[in-house]
């Protein structure tokens, strides 16, 4: 149903941004007029709230009422009077030209694919000797990602990028793919991560962790599968500070640290209750034989269950 | 005996033999542009990024040319509770009733808060020949 009637939004000045470019261009297509408040608006006391009236808007610097009949009256200018398909789209050339390996890292960067740690540039042979992990076609699409709009199709191929880049190996792609069809974690403005059970005979034949500093940086296997995850979320959800994720605060446990959810048996001797514990990467638990009771009869690929929370 | 040993011996770089641009490079470009399979200092990688698509533009409606006598709705979507937003549009109710004489407001809480669009808000809306609408409050 449309209504045809002039409608402006009013949000805190971080989704406000959002709401004029990433979403505007890639999600609505509605170059909506916003006022925008100081962010955080909710859980304020009310006087906070109702000071922000006679405040200014966070946008334009005028005083907020004054932005809003403006927003509700000022005649539209060309570009809000834009109809139809866009003229142009973004295209994806599958190889980045040739450069330095300075200049690529910067290139990285810069475009948000990293988490700031060094990473393995991914050159084809890399990508390549990575696909040989799995029998999917590298350009079979896993899952088109729409959550700030876009409507990215995430394919095997780049999973592997994201592999390569994390400093995986291929005996772990297998894992990495699978919890490629959960990227990314989560974005909001309170702060998310995503936690990964990961069970079955691949946890023992990958050499996951599930003992002592099941959490901290001391496996390998632990370490690579969760930054792949963390890489592929940044790569997958497009996420950039400030564009289209406004944590308030953010999270570490959104980083690259290993982790690991311990077992059972280990949980409850130390009290520690296995749903509740979050970790910075997804957690690995390993169902080894002896130490949990019982082995899975898991096939070889890995059973995954994720659940995510703020 | 091979040339590039003999050259070697001689103290001679087969590079500048061959009339190549002789120029140290330090161990490390050495050793990650051989490993990255570059032999002019240059690295071809694949493209970790993922296009977006770019959405269909749609018009904004024409705007109001005054606010006295118009019936604003102001669409409270919930956000993290109603509260917030609530305290915000009885503000805003106030100062514009001040200014501009004959304006109505109309402060609706969304039934699905800030995820999904309230038919029956946009129904009586409709019903009502409201004038103009604010959003939010996100945040």
């Amino acid at each position: 149903m449309q209504l045809k009637i002039p409608a402006i939004g009013v949000s805190s000045a971080n989704v406000v941004h959002y709401g004029l470019d990433y979403d505007f261009k890639y999600s609505n297509g509605m170059p909506v007029r916003y006022v925008a408040v100081p962010f955080p608006f909710t859980g304020q006391p009310k006087a906070v709230d109702v000071g922000y009236v006679t405040g200014k808007d966070m946008l334009t610097g005028q005083p907020l009422m004054t932005a809003v009949i403006k927003a509700l009256t000022d005649p539209l200018s060309a570009n809000e009077k834009i109809s139809g398909a866009p003229s142009d789209d973004a295209g994806d050339s599958r190889l980045l030209p040739p450069d330095t390996e300075e200049n690529l890292r910067h290139l990285f960067e810069d475009k948000g694919w990293t988490d700031y740690n060094w990473i393995q540039l991914p050159t084809e042979k890399l990508v390549t000797a990575m696909l040989k992990g799995t029998s999917r076609k590298p350009d079979e699409v896993i899952k088109t990602i729409d959550i700030t709009g876009g409507q990215r199709q995430l394919t095997v191929e780049k999973v592997a990028i994201a592999a390569v880049m994390a400093g995986a190996s291929p005996e772990h792609f297998p894992l990495i793919l699978a919890l490629a069809t959960q990227a990314p974690f989560g974005n909001s403005t309170s702060s998310m991560a995503n936690m990964v059970v990961i069970n079955g005979p691949i946890a023992k034949r990958l050499n996951f962790n599930s003992g002592t500093n099941a959490l901290g940086p001391y496996n390998r296997s632990n370490a690579v599968v969760g930054r792949s995850f963390t890489i592929a979320s940044k790569i997958v959800g497009d996420l950039r500070n400030n564009v289209n994720a406004w944590e308030s605060l953010g999270s570490n446990f959104q980083s690259t640290i290993s982790a690991l959810l311990r077992t059972k048996r280990i949980c409850r001797r130390d009290g520690i209750r296995s749903t509740f514990k979050w970790a910075s990467s997804p957690p690995t638990t390993s169902s080894r034989s002896g130490s949990a009771g019982r082995v899975s009869r898991a096939s070889e690929a890995a059973r995954i269950s994720t659940r995510r929370t703020a | 005996m091979d040339r590039r040993k003999m050259l070697a011996m001689l103290g001679l770089s087969p590079t500048l033999v061959a009339g190549l641009p002789v120029r140290a490079r330090t161990t490390s470009e050495v050793s990650t542009a051989n490993s990255l399979g570059a032999d002019d200092g240059l690295i071809t990688v694949l493209n970790p990024g993922i296009p977006n698509k770019l959405a269909t533009r749609v018009p904004l409606a024409p705007p109001l040319d005054t606010l006295d006598n118009k019936l604003i709705y102001m669409i409270n979507l919930s956000w993290e509770g109603p509260d917030a937003g609530n305290y915000l549009y009885e503000a805003m109710t106030d100062w514009l009733t001040q200014r501009h004489p004959g304006i109505k407001t109309v402060v609706k809480v969304t039934a699905d808060g800030m995820f999904g669009l309230d038919p029956a808000i946009l129904k009586e809306m409709t019903a009502n020949k409201a004038d103009g609408a604010i959003v939010g409050v996100a945040g």
